[in-house]
């Protein structure tokens, strides 16, 4: 990877495997929007801002101005604990969990 | 399966017997195609097989195996194993055999393998063959967290010492182990190894399950993800054993993005994880497995199944109970999972 840009980054990771060996040439991205607008929901309560960097990096903003590049999930969830600072990204924290149900309801009720 | 060069695991505790498998092995020439590594010579005793060194840390067997021992890092000695087969001062062996020391968690072996930059170009993991000893296999259970580690790994376990206790006990250390990973095959070995060809034979199917997919008849919770079994092994500081059963096909980014965070909170704690799942982004179900923090890359399994055959997931874990894992899938997949998507 470019160290400078990300540009020559890639995401190699189990999660993006499946997509780049299915027929239809357009199931990466697709995959990889979603990938990434699933991850912006966990880390909108922490103010963690996700960009797409040319469809082959991502970057992460801290609200203190922090930024990471990253080229897939198991490199972002380490850069997410960086920018949170001791706190922590746990899937099975009730808290967490309570947060996503409740912004559920919140998007279906309008 | 793909050219990588498979790595073949044995491990277990101290004094199971992995030394004399390993003996038996190096003498047999159906293993005469292999790269074994050992951590010290002396240990396994070759002196009888000696043909000569042939490199340095490497030495040459009668049965056409060749020797090699560890000195440092794993991936160290790897990478320079492969060079020497590279340049022609190892024969080209297709397969390495690497025994564990009797305190080693197989995890960051995995783990080497799946990650190591250069590694993961020339090998790929191949079979974890755990020997549990029949003597101290329920003591062990009881009081060392690292056997879990090691049962937990395993692809294939075998028995050893079975002569030394009752028929009935090693039928019990046999449940035991099966209990805790039920997708381990168990491995009896024929008088002299007759059946070694079949000691690391690899299934498509790493999770064992296609050979019996069952649907679950376990009770079901609001979105249907259902528990077809459940096994708490208390002498083992919380260890256990559940499958998980999901109806319908899944959303697999969405179970993607929900995996990998819990691998990376948790991974230490997810001794392993196989499932075949049946996902909406491939027509054809998804094998997966993984030990600790990784997870290799998804399989894809060969032939048809059944439209209305449930995915199914083992996790064998510690400390990491069935019903918060559940919930938070739950979760995960009505919150943040495909909503065109049906479950």
């Amino acid at each position: 990877m470019c160290g400078l840009c990300g540009a020559l980054g890639g995401d190699f990771h189990w999660t993006s495997s499946l997509a780049k060996a299915g027929d239809d040439p357009l199931a990466h991205r697709r995959q990889r929007s979603q990938r990434i607008d699933m991850v912006r929901t966990l880390l909108a309560p922490h103010r963690i801002r996700l960009d797409d960097f040319h469809n082959r990096s991502l970057t992460l903003s801290s609200p203190t101005g922090a930024v990471s590049i990253v080229n897939d999930l198991a490199e972002l969830w380490w850069a997410v604990d960086e920018l949170l600072s001791g706190r922590e990204l746990d899937p099975l924290d009730p808290n967490l969990l309570q947060r996503l149900s409740s912004q559920q309801s919140e998007h279906v009720n309008g | 399966m793909d050219e990588k060069i498979p790595v073949h695991v044995i491990t277990g505790f101290l004094g199971s017997g992995k030394t004399t498998l390993l003996k038996d092995i190096l003498a047999n020439e159906a293993f005469g195609d292999s790269a074994v590594l050992v951590n010290e010579f002396g240990e396994v005793g070759l002196d009888d097989q000696l043909l000569g060194d042939i490199a340095q840390q490497a030495v040459l067997l009668s049965s056409g195996c060749v020797c090699c021992s560890i000195r440092g890092e794993l991936s160290t000695a790897l990478r320079d194993l492969y060079s020497k087969r590279d340049r022609g001062e190892v024969p080209p062996f297709k397969r390495v055999v690497l025994e564990t020391t009797g305190l080693a968690d197989p995890g960051p072996i995995v783990s080497t393998l799946a990650n190591d930059p250069v590694l993961q170009h020339h090998y790929r993991a191949g079979t974890t063959l755990t020997v549990v000893d029949a003597v101290n296999a329920r003591a062990n259970h009881r009081s060392e967290p690292v056997w879990a580690d090691q049962v937990a790994s395993a692809d294939a376990y075998i028995v050893s010492k079975a002569d030394l206790v009752s028929p009935d006990e090693s039928e019990r250390v046999s449940q035991l182990v099966g209990r805790m990973n039920p997708a381990a095959r168990r491995f009896q070995p024929e008088p002299g190894l007759a059946n070694v060809d079949a000691l690391f034979s690899e299934s498509r199917d790493p999770t064992g399950f296609t050979s019996g997919w069952r649907i679950s008849t376990g009770h079901s919770v609001s979105t249907g993800i259902g528990i077809s079994s459940t096994g708490h092994h208390p002498g083992l500081t919380d260890v256990h054993t559940f499958t998980i059963t999901l109806p319908g096909k899944l959303d697999w980014t969405c179970f993607g993005v929900w995996l990998s965070l819990l691998l990376h909170r948790h991974g230490r704690k997810l001794l392993r994880i196989k499932g075949i799942l049946r996902v909406h982004e491939s027509i054809q179900p998804l094998v997966i497995h993984g030990v600790q923090h990784t997870l290799f890359p998804p399989r894809h399994l060969e032939g048809t199944i059944e439209e209305d055959r449930c995915s199914q997931l083992i996790f064998i874990t510690r400390g990491i109970y069935r019903d918060e894992v559940i919930h938070s899938l739950e979760i995960f997949l009505s919150t943040l999972g495909n909503k065109t998507a049906t479950i």
